[in-house]
């Protein structure tokens, strides 16, 4: 082969060479370009930060504004996690993220549809989103966590939408950028938003859900009278309860929390059962309108006594205090649920651009089942665990939960609603290795539900 | 010679599309208040026509395609500088990277005109070498530091990066090496006696020592990978020996792999090519912000002076086609890919069509100089490749690439003519 | 004109731009394709009409030094030439590299002229070599090869010749890209 001959393969060999690049320009500039585009750490999409629209409380009060090219939250460490941050260095993340492209203004078009809007009306600035956050009322929830590890949400019953979600500990998004490196590793993760991401063992609460599932799927009916004598054999090992209740009826079961009789029931609906109502709850999907909700996860374990500990809310059951919420505010609406919600409208200028569709009410229990339910709640506040949670005046039905958990000591839950007889808001309360819920979750219920009926 | 009127209205489209694109760039930019770029359209246009009327008059013969692309990617690439300019803080970028372009033209045009023959080079070949070995050392003991790599001389305002100029003087040393050594090669090779072609593995050995030795001491790993490139295809050109390049690419990949686990930047690099979102607020900062502008980018760009190349750090130089690919859009970027598809083509042609073995060599060199240059820096910056700090040929902003690359073009060009010179030099 | 309409302008301004670059790229492209030279014309395009030709070969390089024509070796019948044969005082030439040669090698008998027109009887289709580029004349201490002022010239190792050398047995020389090897048994 002469050298001519040469220089032709080595031509040929460098001109193919040029093929990969053009390959892989076109695999990250068309193929994955949304991809990269929608990533939390891509602060391109943030640049034009002073032209993006407000976060609105559900009064129209400012959550989160652009001022002199940064972006200002007025609640501060309040909507810490849930709101939280756009910055060019870090990127965004929480509902900020979420809600980007619909808040996003630009300085310079960036697609056909932007530069012909720009041409039509000279439009630049973002729209703002209104949320179904009080701001007082998320002051209040925010108030109650003062030195605890917790959340604390509070959910409209009618409308199922979420009225505060409150976090401890949080972060201070004014001075984000500076405490970075120490958040970022701190081990008390201040960055996870606990109402909605947080995920813990549901512990007593989920009580409520054995007993509805298994009444609903005729396992056990509301006269059944159960033999406890303080332990049972779970499977493979003997489980123990809180005191020997002798034979109670369900009903006194749930007002006690007596362990064996639900443990019992969560044998009886097996494990698949359990998962059947968590997924009929709603607990299993995401939620598109609360976006970085997460999902709950039922019983992977495949021990013998999974069924029994699911039934009391344990096992590897892990569920956040929003899905808590969702399944006490079904059983208050007489067995219907609504997928809850965390924005409500989309507006320029006060006129509304976007609204989601209007919840689609699902039927998950039959009436007289959540009444069973319901009336037992309603014994728990007025002479059983949760009678901390009582409001003069008002009725208050609700569940605790004293969860373990391998991070300490248990912690302690609250779930309920008021009024017991014509409910209007439902709370979760999550207090992180505070110990047993009766005793320290149920008493700030009583005064976030008596400060969120006041509203 | 029907070429002409086709190189005269390539040389009219490039000017249209650098009056065109300035006038977008300015526009699109008006929030930043950027100076004028007419002064500097006007230098280039001036620079470039003058380079192409005087290289057809002095040396009619000369490859009449090589100006042309060459401008195009010189007037694409300006215009990202200089839409980068007021972006990044120094309004004045563009006008200085307008002046070098007139400066590399005038070089070209000095080429066209030094005395004699091409083949004169061939020798100086330890001359070139010599210079070549001194520069380089010379900058790594006694150069100006910037971002903890010695690669810079200082000349009061003026960076001077001597590297630029020793790729091309070791190009004309090992085309001229090579031809005169090739035959030995090949023939202590074939040697039935089984005596060891000890020189030729040396002189093997010593290629891959200097792009391990540029690798380590300077921690340039772009540079080792051209050095490397370059020393094998000639190799391979000059001497046809697959078995001794296969050899050399085994070395090559055995010491890569030594470099990878012994030397920590060497480590951070692959790192950040690999999972640049791993660590994208440190080690992978400008690979994932490169990679979110060409994302940005998408299939048509943004739109000169409208889209956000400032934000990937060195947009300038290292990744001016990060730049270009977001702005231009995948369909500039390709387009402008296949511009140095088709001057690599042509240089290679020059090659093929050199009348001695040097020629042959030196413009194949030089085609495979160019190739591998724009293939490790475009590679670097899409990731196919760690990313280095080389130059991309024509666009980045320096000056002394910009000279070197219009050296460069200079020598293909009198490769290219040779024939029809009349018997004055 | 305000400044939102000409922003919103612009944005459709890049297509034209892209055109233009499109065009560029279409053209060039044309242009290069016009100018491909065809395989054939590559092949003998080393002198074509117009480029220069290296003058007449220098006196220095080239210096006709005149050896005699040896007659044919006695004793060596053609018939028995061959590379398995080993008659003392056979000469030939063994193709090492760069193409196919004879499996029987090349007798050398007669002078050889190496190059790449018809009449050499060693002919090398390489731009690189000359038409007549060397010649290898037998001689009775060995055959003298000469260089005929070619342009890449003839080379013995890594020596280029400048004038007549005398090969000895395993010597190896290059025309272009094909190499010899002298054989003498």
């Amino acid at each position: 082969m002469a050298i001519k001959a040469r220089v032709r393969v080595v031509a040929l060999f460098l001109l193919m060479l040029f093929l990969a690049p053009v390959v892989n320009l076109t695999r990250l500039q068309v193929l994955r370009s949304e991809e990269l585009s929608q990533r939390p750490d891509n602060s391109r999409t943030l640049e034009d930060l002073s032209l993006r629209g407000s976060l609105l409380d559900r009064t129209g009060q400012l959550l989160a504004q652009s001022r002199e090219g940064r972006r200002v939250y007025p609640l501060g460490p309040l909507t810490g996690p849930l709101l939280g941050y756009m910055t060019g260095r870090l990127g965004s993340a929480g509902l900020e993220a979420s809600l980007e492209a619909r808040t996003a203004g630009y300085a310079v078009p960036r697609t056909p549809k932007q530069a012909w809007n720009l041409v039509a009306r000279g439009e630049r600035r973002g729209d703002d989103v209104v949320l179904t956050l009080d701001r007082d009322l998320q002051k209040v929830a925010w108030d109650l966590l003062e030195g605890s590890r917790g959340a604390v949400l509070v959910l409209d019953i009618p409308t199922a939408e979420i009225l505060a979600v409150a976090s401890r500990p949080s972060f201070d998004p004014a001075t984000l950028e500076a405490d970075w490196e120490r958040l970022r590793v701190d081990p008390s993760a201040p960055l996870i938003e606990r109402g909605t991401q947080g995920l813990y063992p549901p512990g007593s609460t989920f009580k409520i859900l054995t007993m509805a599932g298994a009444l609903a799927d005729g396992r056990t009916a509301a006269d059944e009278v159960f033999a406890c004598t303080g332990s049972m054999d779970a499977g493979n090992f003997i489980l123990h309860d809180n005191a020997v209740h002798g034979p109670v009826r369900l009903e006194e079961a749930l007002v006690v929390s007596c362990n064996v009789t639900f443990a019992t029931l969560g044998q009886r609906l097996g494990v698949d059962g359990l998962r059947r109502w968590m997924d009929a709850f709603g607990l299993l999907e995401a939620m598109p309108l609360v976006p970085n909700a997460a999902e709950a996860r039922p019983v992977h374990s495949g021990a013998p006594s999974a069924a029994a500990e699911a039934g009391i809310g344990q096992a590897d059951l892990l569920v956040s205090p929003l899905a808590m919420a969702r399944v006490t505010a079904a059983v208050a609406r007489g067995g219907i649920d609504l997928e809850p919600r965390l924005v409500r409208a989309q507006t320029r200028r006060g006129q509304e651009t976007w609204r989601p569709a209007a919840p689609s009410a699902r039927r998950v229990l039959p009436q007289a089942v959540a009444e069973q339910v319901r009336r037992a709640m309603a014994a728990v506040v007025a002479r059983g665990t949760g009678g901390a949670a009582a409001l003069p005046g008002v009725a208050v039905a609700g569940k605790t939960g004293t969860a373990e958990n391998p991070h300490g000591a248990p912690h302690a839950w609250f779930v309920g609603y008021a009024p017991a007889r014509d409910p209007e808001v439902a709370v979760a309360i999550l207090l992180e290795n505070a110990g047993g819920g009766g005793a320290h979750a149920a008493p700030l219920a009583s005064r976030l539900l008596q400060q969120a009926l006041s509203r | 010679m029907s070429r002409r009127p086709s190189a005269f209205l390539l040389m009219a489209l490039v000017s249209a599309i650098l009056v065109l694109g300035a006038a977008l760039a300015q526009a699109g930019l008006s929030r930043l208040d950027p100076p004028s770029p007419w002064p500097s359209v006007g230098l280039l246009l001036g620079a470039f026509w003058a380079g192409w009327l005087l290289s057809h008059l002095r040396r009619p013969a000369g490859d009449s395609m090589l100006l042309p692309l060459s401008t195009l990617l010189c007037s694409v690439g300006w215009l990202e500088v200089y839409r980068l300019g007021p972006a990044i803080g120094s309004p004045a970028l563009g006008e200085r990277q307008a002046w070098w372009i007139a400066l590399g033209v005038l070089v070209f045009i000095l080429s066209l005109f030094v005395p004699g023959d091409y083949r004169a080079l061939e020798d100086y070949k330890y001359s070139c070498l010599l210079t070549g070995v001194f520069l380089q050392l010379a900058v790594m003991l006694f150069g100006t530091e910037i971002n903890g790599a010695r690669l810079w001389f200082e000349f009061g305002p003026v960076l001077f990066q001597p590297v630029e100029v020793v790729k091309i003087l070791l190009v004309v040393f090992l085309a001229a090496f090579l031809r005169q050594f090739r035959h030995w090669i090949r023939l202590s090779l074939l040697s039935p006696e089984g005596r060891l072609p000890r020189k030729a593995l040396l002189l093997l050995g010593l290629g891959w020592a200097c792009a391990e030795g540029v690798l380590v001491l300077q921690k340039d790993l772009g540079m080792a990978l051209l050095l490397f490139g370059l020393f094998l295809s000639m190799f391979f050109l000059s001497t046809g020996r697959r078995d001794l390049v296969a050899l050399s690419a085994v070395l090559a990949g055995v010491g890569s792999w030594v470099c990878y686990h012994l030397f920590g930047h060497v480590r951070v690099r692959v790192g950040a090519w690999l999972d640049p979102f791993a660590d994208p607020q440190g080690q992978g900062y400008q690979m994932s912000q490169a990679l979110y502008a060409l994302a940005s980018g998408g299939l048509d760009g943004s739109g000169l002076g409208m889209g956000r190349p400032f934000l990937v750090p060195e947009a300038y130089t290292d990744f001016i086609f990060v730049a270009l690919a977001e702005e231009w859009g995948m369909l500039g970027a390709v387009g402008v890919l296949m511009v140095y598809m088709m001057l690599v083509t042509r240089a290679f042609r020059i090659a093929l069509w050199a009348g001695d073995e040097f020629g042959t060599l030196l413009a194949a060199g030089l085609a495979t100089l160019v190739a591998w240059q724009t293939l490790i820096l475009v590679g670097g910056t899409v990731q196919l490749a760690p990313m280095t700090g080389i130059t991309l040929p024509f666009m980045s902003y320096g000056g002394s690439s910009m000279l070197a690359n219009f050296l460069l073009l200079g020598i293909l060009w009198r490769i290219s003519a040779v024939g029809e010179v009349s018997g004055g030099d | 004109m305000t400044l939102e309409l000409s922003e919103g302008l612009l944005y459709f301004l890049k297509y034209p731009l892209l055109l233009l670059l499109y065009v560029f790229l279409a053209t060039a492209l044309r242009a290069m394709a016009a100018a491909l030279p065809g395989p054939k014309e590559l092949a003998t395009h080393q002198t074509p009409a117009g480029r220069r030709r290296l003058p007449t070969p220098s006196p220095g390089r080239t210096a006709e030094t005149p050896v005699p024509v040896p007659a044919p070796v006695p004793g060596n019948p053609p018939e028995a030439f061959g590379p398995t044969t080993r008659i003392p005082g056979r000469e030939w030439l063994e193709v090492v590299a760069g193409m196919e040669g004879p499996a029987d090698g090349i007798p050398l008998q007669a002078p050889i002229l190496f190059g790449r027109l018809a009449d050499c009887p060693v002919r090398i289709p390489d731009p690189f070599v000359s038409g007549h580029h060397a010649r290898l004349t037998p001689g009775p201490e060995g055959p003298v090869l000469e260089d005929l002022g070619s342009r890449n010239g003839t080379w013995l190792g890594q020596i280029r010749l400048e004038g007549p050398v005398r090969l000895q047995d395993g010597d190896h020389f290059a025309v272009g890209d094909v190499t010899f090897r002298y054989h003498r048994t």
